[in-house]
């Protein structure tokens, strides 16, 4: 196998733009996502993203859509059907780019606020969403109809 | 060679040994040094705290989780307590699954452990117990 050390100078630069052209095109489909706007009259629960991260999604009826929360990271989603939420994450230390996109349904209820947490592990990265419930001792509660996303 | 030149090649011989081969250390990742690596948290979620640490190549496994803990245990003084649980995710802290010791993730060959802190009244089962040094201590029950 030829290393990349061994090509002559002139392939290894045409790798390099590859290289970035492809990191270009990556970034350049996460910021086409369209924004997503809840519609008038829709009934509508509350996403807090201040523990994910990255780009935050928001997949209704099978499109993916970026989500734009408020000043306190909190962003209306719509109520009474499933969605799927997650975040575009990327992490990097200069040479190596690490991407992850997950994803997770469930049915917001109406009035409800909830909160998605990213956790980066050794060899995959998952997101969690959770309920905000003052009242338990950590602040949160199960979210009851979670279930795989379907975007 | 100038005496000028000494000066400038001595500063940078300094600077370089200090700057390379070193595991990152015990501070805070939010500082200008802390592009070296270092410990942050951030509140939530929920009532949790975020506590993790960015090591570097040098740094090990063991060592980048005990700094994790050990400013889990500076957070829980800094809030008037002396017990607190860590958790793997919100989801476990949810379901009252703490950990007993922290074996957090490695990115690229860089340790990067990230835990979910709840600081505590009171001794509780499975918590850490700060002592009078600022050493947490595991506790499997309270007797």
């Amino acid at each position: 196998m030829t290393s990349a050390r061994q090509l002559p100078t002139a392939a290894r630069r045409g790798l390099a733009t590859l290289g970035l052209a492809g990191l270009a095109l990556q970034l350049g489909a996460c910021m086409q996502l369209p924004v997503y706007h809840l519609p008038e009259g829709q009934a509508k629960a509350q996403l807090r993203t201040t523990a994910a991260p990255g780009t935050p999604t928001l997949c209704v009826n099978h499109v993916n859509q970026r989500l734009w929360p408020d000043s306190q990271d909190l962003a209306d989603i719509p109520a009474g059907s499933q969605v799927s939420v997650g975040t575009i994450y990327q992490a990097g230390d200069g040479r190596v780019t690490y991407t992850c996109k997950p994803q997770v349904g469930f049915t917001p209820q109406a009035g409800q606020r909830y909160i998605s947490v990213l956790l980066v592990k050794s060899s995959a990265c998952v997101v969690q969403v959770l309920r905000e419930s003052p009242d338990t001792p950590t602040g949160l509660d199960w979210e009851p109809s979670l279930r795989r996303s379907d975007c | 060679m100038s005496r000028f030149r000494f000066v400038v090649l001595g500063v940078t011989a300094v600077a370089g040994l200090l700057l390379s081969g070193c595991a990152s250390q015990y501070l805070n990742a939010n500082t200008p040094l802390g592009i070296y690596g270092g410990y942050w948290d951030r509140p939530g979620p929920g009532k949790l705290i975020t506590v993790g640490f960015r090591g570097n190549q040098y740094t090990t496994q063991d060592g980048a989780d005990k700094m994790v803990l050990r400013r889990c245990a500076e957070l829980t003084l800094a809030a008037g307590k002396h017990d607190f649980q860590v958790f793997d995710s919100p989801v476990d802290a949810v379901a009252g699954r703490p950990l007993a010791e922290i074996n957090g993730a490695v990115l690229g060959g860089k340790p990067v452990p990230t835990v979910f802190l709840l600081v505590l009244d009171k001794p509780a089962p499975r918590s850490f117990s700060v002592g009078a040094d600022g050493v947490a201590t595991y506790q499997a029950t309270v007797q």
